[in-house]
């Protein structure tokens, strides 16, 4: 218990006190399984102490990834760094990392007991020692009283907490996840998410996690890498790129992303007059008004037709008819309720517009005063 | 089953009733008929007939054989499913297919073979035999046969099990500084040993009642290479029924036992992977 304490007091991240150092550095990995591409040219580096996500669509690469980096791959080419040691050639074993599988990979004929103390065994760590260390760890995960139970007498979300514990039984300077959350379903996960997170700060361990689920990575990660087709699409913190998505990939990609051609025919965005260009539009870019209702940029504003309404809990989500595309739109549902085939106003107060990889955000003539401007 | 439940096939009491029938007709009224025939004896006859010497003898003789075949088999069976389910190499499907071979042939077929193979003048007990071998009616003949007729039990009983062994276990194991004898003894190993049990037992008893496929390599000397299902076709031989089926009755008691053995492994094992609360 107070080994892993210790090794979190190091990291000084959280305080941001300590001098911020690459902790995992790839260096121009590439990978191929036969024809496929797995790995294309991939550099990255990780901070030491903090969460990082692999984000990306399934079959991006993400896993080769982490699983070159746990040494369960070996790249055809490029370097691996750890704490600043180049770690190509050491076996798995040595490299100091904590693995949790996405299906856990719990031994099913040992207890959690056993489970956990699998690593200190084969370390030969004193039978006291691995006693002492193994509760702690299922106290820290919050499975006392269980240490007898097999795997498949627990729920999902305690088996990954063993799963959890048990990688970080051979107290790892690196804990690396793959998918951590998808065995779980869908009610716990959230609670999981949460626990996860504070678990790794309390702990203090660099971690990198792979998911392919957007709101886990924005909700669980300091730092997220979003991978396609084999190589980084983006790096940045979750409200960098969620607000700055820079290429064309990660803005379709990331968010809840609506696709538009021409957006130079919308009201307002005269100014991108291309007419093959395309655009990415968010339910958070748009309002919707009733044509009743008073509104202020009413010159900007495009009318369309309400084709269907789903109900999403807090808001009803609205998708309009404007110029022959369809929109995506949130009305809350505290405001007046607008039902299919209502005729109502769309103000799009801004949009990505796709330029080849990149993309630019254009806002709405009548916000920046008649020019449209790009950032 | 009152009708409240459907299932897609109608008619449990129909189909419940041919199960048992058959169960029945097959299987519990003639093993009933080997108690009624026992019970023309007094105890006393019984016990004198299942202890004479050489049935005795018969029993020793079929005992050991059959688990010496059987370790031989759960070890090389083993291996075997091991090549079969971990490799790709060419002719697996074919090698595959042997397997079940034993299965497949008239035990008198393989009997005939192996005794015409290892007696000292064939191919194979020839070649023993420059090394002052038997195999031909010795015990190791018998182990031979019992070999060649257990082998598919334990195969196909570790097979599936072991197909379905994640890679993920031994990379976890890996990552976690286990060696590969570490990893297969503490991990992969206890997830086919319920299997392995199972082949081993089930080996076991099909050895035990051999009976085709053995009498022609043993040599059936008395005393000495006699095993005990040939002691009840000598007494049947004889038109003594009684004794023949004492001694059966005392056969299927050894095949019990055996089978309950599993069972306690089996359970056990099903416990910790079913799940029970």
């Amino acid at each position: 218990m107070t080994d892993i304490r210790n090794s979190g007091a190091e990291s000084g991240f959280p305080d941001g006190t300590a001098k911020r150092q690459p902790y995992v550095e790839l260096r121009h990995i590439n990978k191929s399984f036969g024809e496929f591409k797995a790995s294309d040219d991939v550099s990255f580096t990780v901070e030491k102490g903090s969460l990082v996500g692999l984000l990306g669509p399934s079959g991006s690469g993400k896993t080769t990834i982490l699983r070159i980096l746990a040494g369960l791959e070996t790249a055809d080419s490029g370097e691996i760094y750890i704490d600043g040691k180049l770690v190509n050639s050491i076996p798995a074993s040595k490299r100091g990392i904590g693995f949790v599988f996405q299906s856990y990979a719990l031994f099913r004929y040992m207890t959690v007991f056993d489970n956990i103390a699998f690593g200190l065994r084969t370390k030969k760590v004193p039978r006291s020692e691995i006693v002492e260390k193994v509760n702690g760890l299922i106290e820290l995960v919050g499975l006392a009283g269980l240490n007898g139970r097999y795997p498949n007498q627990l729920s999902g979300g305690q088996r990954q907490r063993v799963a959890f514990a048990r990688a970080l039984a051979t107290e790892p300077s690196l804990l690396l996840l793959d998918e951590p959350f998808a065995a779980i379903d869908a009610k716990v996960r959230k609670e999981l998410r949460a626990w996860l997170k504070e678990l790794i700060q309390r702990v203090g361990i660099t971690s990198i996690f792979v998911t392919h689920d957007q709101s886990e990575a924005i909700e669980v990660a300091d730092q997220i890498i979003i991978t396609n087709h084999g190589h980084i699409e983006r790096s940045g913190s979750p409200i960098e790129i969620y607000s700055n998505p820079e290429s064309s990939f990660v803005t379709k990609f990331i968010g809840q992303p609506t696709v538009i051609e021409n957006p130079g025919a919308f009201k307002g965005f005269s100014g991108i007059g291309n007419a093959g260009a395309t655009a990415v539009l968010r339910p958070e870019f748009i309002s919707v008004s009733r044509l009743s209702e008073p509104f202020r940029y009413e010159i900007t504003a495009e009318t369309g037709i309400v084709e269907n309404s789903f109900f999403r809990g807090g808001d009803f989500e609205l998708r309009v008819r404007v110029n022959d595309q369809v929109l995506t739109v949130n009305r809350p549902i505290t405001e007046e309720r607008i039902l299919p085939g209502e005729k109502v106003r769309i103000f799009i107060r801004s949009l990505y517009l796709l330029d080849g990889d990149k993309a630019v955000t254009v806002l709405n003539d009548s916000l920046t005063g008649n020019d449209s401007i790009c950032i | 089953m009152s009708g409240k439940t459907k299932s897609v096939i109608p008619g449990f009491g129909l189909s419940f009733g041919i199960s048992m029938t058959i169960l029945s007709l097959i299987v519990v009224i003639p093993l009933c008929s080997l108690v009624v025939y026992s019970s023309q004896l007094s105890m006393a006859d019984f016990w004198e007939i299942i202890t004479r010497p050489r049935v005795l003898a018969s029993y020793k003789v079929s005992l050991t054989t059959s688990f010496i075949a059987s370790i031989i088999n759960a070890v090389m069976g083993l291996i075997m499913a091991w090549v079969l389910v971990r490799y790709e190499f060419p002719g697996k499907r074919i090698l595959d297919g042997m397997i079940e071979l034993p299965f497949a042939l008239p035990t008198a077929v393989a009997g005939i073979s192996l005794a015409h193979l290892t007696v000292s003048s064939g191919p194979v007990g020839a070649l023993f035999a420059n090394f002052g071998i038997d195999i031909a009616y010795t015990y190791t003949g018998i182990t031979v046969a019992m070999v060649f007729v257990g082998i598919p039990f334990v195969v196909r009983s570790i097979q599936p099990v072991l197909e379905k062994v994640e890679g993920e276990y031994e990379e976890a194991a890996f990552i976690m500084g286990a060696g590969r004898f570490e990893t297969f003894r503490r991990v992969v190993f206890p997830e086919i040993r319920p299997a392995l049990i199972a082949g081993f037992t089930m080996a076991f008893a099909r050895c035990l009642g051999e009976y085709g496929s053995v009498v022609f390599i043993a040599g059936n000397k008395p005393y000495e290479t006699e095993i005990a299902p040939l002691m009840i076709m000598s007494e049947l031989q004889e038109f003594d029924y009684p004794a023949a089926t004492s001694v059966a009755l005392t056969m299927l008691l050894m095949a019990f036992v055996i089978l309950f053995v599993n069972a306690v492994f089996q359970s056990r094992a099903s416990a910790i992977v079913g799940g029970i609360r």
